[in-house]
């Protein structure tokens, strides 16, 4: 049986990607992806977790003042996370 | 930057010095750690490191619960622990289950303090584990054999 962990950083234009990822006999099982941008503080990131049998999930924490978003504006944040997700999800299941 | 841990290939002490490293930068065990750990408010460094943490002490774990501990030649400190008393103790613990410090002090026909501490320190390296039945403490092991291989 082969077992290893794999830990990845990649230098993006805005930020800094953490991969960490789980591999058993050549299958990724378990992942976390986190991205905390150059400007951000640490504890302010965007997380994509998966564990077996459980749904992928992402995460942001980013500090903010009191939200007061329209509707338009959350509309498309929402959309624009509904394709981002399902684009993040499916690269994993094909990894 | 890319960082392979091999895990299958890893002796049980190069784990243990993997799980030491980040206590000493915690200062405190994992267990200790997750008691006061929120996913939600972590920074990034505790998020990755958390994740490396948990799957390590999951070998682990997974190693000294197996009946057959297999040991390598750089497990040579963990061998050196296994003194001819420990291992007496060991072996009377895979044919008697739940024993006593003073059950296996009558067994082996040794005084009983120097089985308490020997108890304590194969239950620190974690191959054996103990619980509390009415107040007694019962000693345990999943072991069955020791394997120590030379190449």
């Amino acid at each position: 049986m082969s077992l290893r962990i794999i830990k990845e950083i990649h230098k993006l234009p805005r930020g800094q990607l953490y991969i960490i990822y789980v591999e058993k006999n050549g299958k990724i099982i378990k992942y976390r992806y986190v991205y905390n941008g150059y400007n951000w503080n640490k504890d302010e990131w965007i997380r994509l977790d998966h564990k077996p049998e459980e749904p992928s999930h992402l995460h942001i924490r980013r500090r903010t003042q009191i939200i007061q978003y329209e509707l338009e504006t959350l509309s498309k944040i929402f959309n624009e996370l509904h394709k981002i997700s399902d684009q993040a999800v499916m690269v994993i299941k094909h990894a | 930057m890319r960082e392979v841990l091999n895990l299958s290939s890893m002796s049980i002490s190069e784990i243990l010095q993997k799980i030491k490293m980040f206590e000493r930068k915690y200062g405190k065990t994992l267990s200790e750690f997750l008691k006061d750990f929120d996913e939600n408010e972590a920074n990034v460094e505790e998020l990755v490191d958390v994740f490396i943490w948990e799957e390590l002490e999951k070998e682990l774990k997974r190693r000294l619960l197996s009946p057959k501990l297999i040991l390598s030649p750089k497990d040579a400190e963990l061998i050196r622990l296994l003194s001819p008393l420990r291992l007496e103790i060991l072996s009377i613990l895979t044919k008697h289950k739940n024993l006593t410090p003073s059950d296996i002090a009558k067994k082996l026909n040794r005084p009983l303090g120097s089985i308490v501490s020997a108890l304590s320190l194969l239950e620190k390296i974690g191959l054996i584990k103990s619980r509390n039945i009415d107040g007694r403490k019962y000693y345990y092991t999943h072991l069955e054999e020791i394997v120590i291989k030379l190449k």
